[in-house]
């Protein structure tokens, strides 16, 4: 199975995310995406820079992607995507607004396209995606339906806070008494997203407009099944300080050099909010089990 | 754009009493949905059996009302039969459009009916021109249910460049996620509100006693909210919840006060943004909720079409304030900035 890094959020910073792309060029990823998804008001990816980034990893032998906003509402978004896309040359599709684009770039369908089932899958695969990104909802039964009843390339998430939903009014500035339209960026100052406890429970992280697991997702001791269903490639969203550790993580235990239980400990220990991978097993998502 | 006709005003049911209320009331169309996990207010003891749904068309139909049915979750693999029979019914029955979100929906309703119009859901997230373009093109939708993350002025930039149909939520629960990609529900509980259509699904809410006199409410265990003792009650779910921020430690509603989405301050904007239907949310409303509401909107349209200056100032939002949500109203996103 192949191995990509998804999109890190411009509220790292250019510098941080320019060390992220440099960590990554020496690691064992195959793919990599950049571009900011979420907010375009922080967006980073300008100017050349991601121009850049993008040569520098390919030139290491990665393949590239742009990723796309997931949601556009304005004219200036949808050019400032049309120039990144010029500058990387491969794009990742998250709103039905950039499916025009799949004529021009190679593409991958993102997750946010919302693809629940093989007739849509189908119907993405007909617009020119040539890989589909499953939605981290979808447990491993709707994984292997779709990959059995259509023939298209797919991708899951394994790692990272994963996506729980994407906010019109900005939770992140709402924490400290601002909205979003006077937000003061204070996402920036909180790169890794500020953890939401229900009762005395971690759930949620915020992260400017968009919500994410405050666990760790994990499916490192889950990959026999995703490379038995005929899951393409395995996501790994990156976590400052350690993607690259992770990427390599996961390289060993595809490649069998490792056991998925002792790359769980170490996962662990990089984790201490804890793990997550309910939605996996059909169960509440902030659950976490392992096999048997 | 200029419109042929007046606005349109698009009321919910949730059984065949409210449907014949918001017809009497004066709704242009109804929506509805069936009994199953095939439409987003999948709620016990609420939605049409075919019989029922029938029975309203030919109601809506001899008063001059439309009926829309919703189909509109995102079905997995083994759910889409569920959901290509419920479109299969809303043809049978001579409902006049099904409104959908999902993909696999969308070109089955095209394909196998293509005289039934099909609307798109405000869950298929559409809020540009390209991507509207692309659910025309691919699946002839002739109406767009905009998501509730435009402000006036964006709708206006939007209606320039589509030939479609517009509709806007202007009343009713106010979502703050981006329409159709909302999990935190499904995080919570696993019950996917996506593809089920239940948010927080009243089987996983519990309610306990707190300090003071107030009411502990959770989700699957997991608790969301405290009601203080005089805190007007909302149902419960998670984005109304209030959550500790592991940075100050202060516990707040971090997504959304609970308020409901009021627009009739706007409604002569909207009017003239070029929208063509205005919807009221609540299909899980009492019969009494829909009538008012129904009935305080279309005297505002009329009163709009006949160029009255009180049209956004009238007795309806004297009527309404007593049953918006949390009694609070908010614009939301139609506010802008």
């Amino acid at each position: 199975m192949r191995l990509s890094v998804g999109p890190a959020p411009s509220s790292w910073g250019a510098e941080k995310l320019g060390g992220l792309y440099r960590d990554l060029a020496r690691s064992p990823a195959d793919d990599v995406y950049l571009g900011e998804t979420v907010c375009p008001d922080r967006s980073c990816f300008s100017d050349g820079w991601a121009g850049r980034i993008g040569e520098d990893l390919a030139r290491a032998g990665k393949t590239v992607y742009a990723s796309s906003l997931i949601l556009v509402r304005d004219d200036k978004h949808r050019r400032a995507f049309r120039h990144l896309a010029q500058q990387v040359g491969r794009i990742e599709i998250n709103s039905a607004a950039f499916l025009g684009l799949a004529r021009e770039y190679p593409a991958i369908g993102g997750a946010f396209l919302n693809v629940y089932n093989s007739v849509a899958a189908r119907i993405l695969a007909e617009a020119m995606i040539e890989r589909i990104v499953l939605p981290c909802e979808l447990g491993l039964e709707s994984i292997i339906s779709i990959t059995k009843q259509f023939d298209v390339a797919t991708e899951v998430v394994v790692h990272g806070h994963i996506p729980i939903a994407t906010s019109n009014m900005c939770p992140t500035a709402r924490c400290f008494g601002w909205d979003d339209r006077n937000c003061r960026e204070v996402c920036r100052q909180h790169p890794d997203g500020i953890v939401l406890e229900a009762g005395d429970r971690p759930m949620f992280r915020i992260e400017g407009l968009q919500t994410l697991s405050a666990a760790t997702y994990c499916l490192v001791e889950y990959l026999g099944e995703l490379e038995q269903a005929g899951v393409d490639t395995v996501r790994i969203l990156p976590q400052r300080g350690q993607a690259a550790r992770v990427v390599w993580v996961y390289r060993d235990v595809l490649d069998r050099r490792r056991e998925p239980r002792d790359a769980l400990e170490e996962l662990k220990a990089l984790s201490p909010t804890g793990l997550c991978n309910g939605w996996f097993l059909g169960k509440a998502g902030w659950v976490y089990e392992s096999p048997n | 754009m200029r419109r042929d006709r007046p606005i349109q005003l698009n009321a919910p049911a949730g059984d065949l009493l409210s449907l014949m209320a918001a017809v009497d009331a004066g709704a242009d169309s109804v929506y509805i949905g069936f009994q199953s996990p095939t439409n987003l207010r999948n709620l016990p003891g609420l939605n049409f059996s075919v019989e029922d749904a029938a029975e309203g068309v030919a109601y809506a139909r001899q008063r001059g009302a439309r009926m829309h049915v919703a189909v509109n979750t995102h079905p997995m693999d083994h759910q889409l039969e569920a959901c290509f029979r419920a479109v299969d019914d809303a043809e049978a029955i001579g409902a006049d459009a099904v409104i959908a979100a999902d993909w696999a929906v969308l070109e089955y309703a095209r394909t196998q009916h293509p005289h039934l119009e099909v609307h798109l859901s405000c869950l298929a997230g559409a809020a540009d021109p390209q991507a509207i373009r692309f659910y025309r093109e691919r699946f002839g939708v002739t109406c767009i249910i905009l998501p509730r993350v435009l402000s006036v002025e964006q709708i206006a930039a939007v209606r320039r460049e589509t030939d479609a149909l517009l509709e806007v939520m202007v009343f009713g629960v106010l979502c703050a996620n981006y329409d159709g990609r909302c999990c935190l529900s499904s995080f919570i509980t696993g019950a996917s509100a996506n593809s089920i259509g239940a948010c927080a699904p009243v089987e996983f809410v519990a309610f306990g006693e707190s300090e003071g006199g107030g009411l502990r409410v959770q989700l699957n265990g997991v608790e969301i909210h405290r009601f203080a003792a005089s805190e007007q009650r909302t149902y419960p779910t998670p984005c109304k919840g209030t959550y500790a921020n592991a940075v100050t430690g202060r516990r707040s509603h971090v997504f959304q006060d609970a308020c409901c989405l009021n627009a009739m301050a706007v409604l002569p904007d909207l009017s003239a943004a070029g929208v063509d239907i205005v919807k009221i949310e609540g299909r899980q409303r009492s019969l009494a909720y829909v009538r008012q509401v129904t009935s305080a909107w279309r005297k505002a349209i009329d009163a709009l079409d006949q160029r009255d200056p009180l049209a956004a100032g009238g007795d309806g939002i004297a009527d309404l304030s007593s049953i918006t949500e949390g009694r609070a109203e908010s614009l939301g996103a139609l506010a802008g900035g």
